[in-house]
């Protein structure tokens, strides 16, 4: 039953691969690169360097920027839920940066900033950050008020009822809304590259778009689309694992 | 307010909370120059002279017409994977894993390779929407799916219906919630991801004009056509929202009478 299983999951990308040779047989050349050509370019940009290069700065880019608006988003987030006026207050103000199309951020940041590292991250940061926001305010919002009360009732100071009350029970909200954001900072880096910075994954699309180099888009395609599914599937699950332990130990 | 202990009402308070995007937006006017940054004010100007002159509507028009094939598209055929992925086991173990390819694909990658393929039409902007938002409500219909009661399944199979009498009558009904759901969200992703496409290589609609007012350092032009654009939005998620309401409450006024 389970090799059953294992077959037909590893038959899903076996099928992309096939059907993916098959396209770039029967569509004019140059359409669609195959496999086999386009991971030799892949290995090709790689023995030249161009491919880490490019990458490293789409990692960096794409980390801090998720980094500094998911911090931001947590603690604006909490803010909003454990204090009605905040709440009130800021509502406007996130459902707005959320409205705003991304495109124009970029367009914005990298008009004002410049078209340099600052406003690669400035965008990542500012459009991930209402998704966190919303994420960790109903986070907070179900908070269990007897305990905090019961906390607060004990003599716990309100820096320990953070501690050992809120965070640990925002946990999964910010593990979920961490997913999230982490999958969306990936897209906008690679677009707002391509929009105007001068290196990175986005930039290399961009080039080879203009190019009309089809064995360089798909594989930059594929560079990037490898690395997000390692970093997401293989190391946020894994990170997610020893942030749960405790759950598991506490038999949750 | 709940407590009753504050003295500011909470008009005011809503008031305030539309002021301060506006009081910062201000701020930041006053202090980058307006090249960089316009104020509110020249903003609604270069706004009204959009609407007066025509071009408004006309790059809004196309924009518009372009989100909504897509989004139709996408619906058809994410609605049918879905309901495969969701009934069939079979159907999922083979599917799932090229649905999570397609969800890490990066959209540019998609909007470059389009553009490539079908060249600057029409065909290439639908194209770029449908290759991303299917596999979003694929997913979002199976989860709905998922939420079937197998016993009512089992029930109207053990009197006699078919496997398409049953999706009509228990699947469809139990995964209408999602499937408004998820075109909530589809309508807001195929709205971003049109202007990409327009931008990257349409002559018309409001990406093109951001692109393009872009191009030429036209800072009141682009946060001009950004506040149409989010106003836009708005509108139509706020209609889109009292539609899905006054499903949900049609629903619940069936059930009760």
């Amino acid at each position: 039953m389970n090799i059953k299983r294992a077959i037909r999951t590893t038959a899903g990308p076996v099928a992309l691969i096939l059907g993916w040779e098959m396209l770039s047989v029967l569509l004019p050349p140059g359409w669609a690169p195959g496999p086999v050509r386009t991971v030799e370019t892949l290995v090709s940009n790689a023995t030249a360097g161009i491919l880490w290069t490019n990458l490293a700065d789409t990692v960096r880019r794409t980390w801090l920027g998720f980094l500094i608006g998911f911090g931001a988003g947590v603690l604006v987030g909490s803010f909003m839920g454990l204090r009605r006026l905040g709440d009130i207050l800021l509502e406007y103000s996130i459902y707005i940066i959320m409205t705003i199309p991304s495109l124009a951020w970029i367009i914005i940041a990298i008009l004002s900033i410049g078209p340099n590292e600052y406003a690669g991250i400035a965008v990542t940061a500012v459009i991930i950050f209402p998704s966190v926001v919303i994420a960790i305010r109903e986070g907070v919002r179900s908070l269990d008020k007897g305990l905090l009360l019961m906390a607060r009732s004990v003599g716990s100071s309100t820096s320990k009822i953070l501690r050992s009350v809120v965070i640990p029970w925002i946990y999964p909200y910010m593990f979920g809304s961490a997913r999230y954001a982490i999958s969306l900072a990936w897209k906008l880096t690679v677009i707002t590259e391509l929009v105007g910075l001068p290196s990175g994954v986005g930039r290399m699309l961009d080039l080879y778009y203009r190019r009309l180099d089809m064995e360089q888009v798909f594989a930059w395609t594929l560079a990037i689309t490898l690395l997000i599914l390692v970093i997401d599937n293989v190391i946020l699950k894994n990170v997610e694992g020893v942030a749960f332990k405790w759950r598991k130990q506490a038999g949750i | 307010m709940k407590s009753g202990r504050s003295l500011t009402s909470p008009i005011f308070l809503r008031l305030a909370s539309v002021a301060i995007p506006v009081t910062v937006w201000q701020l930041l006017a006053l202090l980058f120059p307006e090249r960089l940054i316009p104020g509110p004010i020249p903003v609604i100007d270069t706004l009204a002279r959009n609407v007066v002159t025509g071009v408004l509507f006309t790059h809004l028009l196309d924009t518009i017409r372009r989100v909504l094939t897509g989004l139709l598209l996408s619906l058809m055929i994410g609605t049918c994977l879905g309901l495969l992925m969701g009934i069939r086991k079979f159907f999922n173990d083979l599917l799932d894993p090229i649905v999570i390819i397609l969800v890490s694909f990066p959209s540019v990658a998609w909007a470059v390779m389009a553009l490539i393929w079908f060249g600057l039409s029409e065909l290439s902007v639908i194209f770029f929407v449908v290759a991303i938002c299917s596999p979003v409500f694929a997913i979002g219909i199976r989860e709905g799916v998922r939420t079937v009661d197998s016993d009512t399944v089992r029930m109207a199979r053990s009197f006699g219906h078919t496997s398409w009498g049953i999706t009509r009558s228990v699947v469809i009904p139990t995964i209408y919630p999602y499937l408004l759901a998820a075109s909530r969200y589809g309508l807001g992703l195929a709205w971003k991801l049109t202007i990409i496409a327009e931008l990257l290589g349409m002559q018309s609609g409001i990406g093109y004009q951001l692109g393009f007012n872009y191009g030429v350092l036209r800072m009141d032009q682009v946060f001009a056509w950004t506040l149409s654009f989010a106003i836009v939005i708005l509108v139509s998620d706020t209609l889109f929202l009292r539609m899905l309401e006054r499903h949900l409450l049609n629903w619940r006024a069936e059930i009760t009478t």
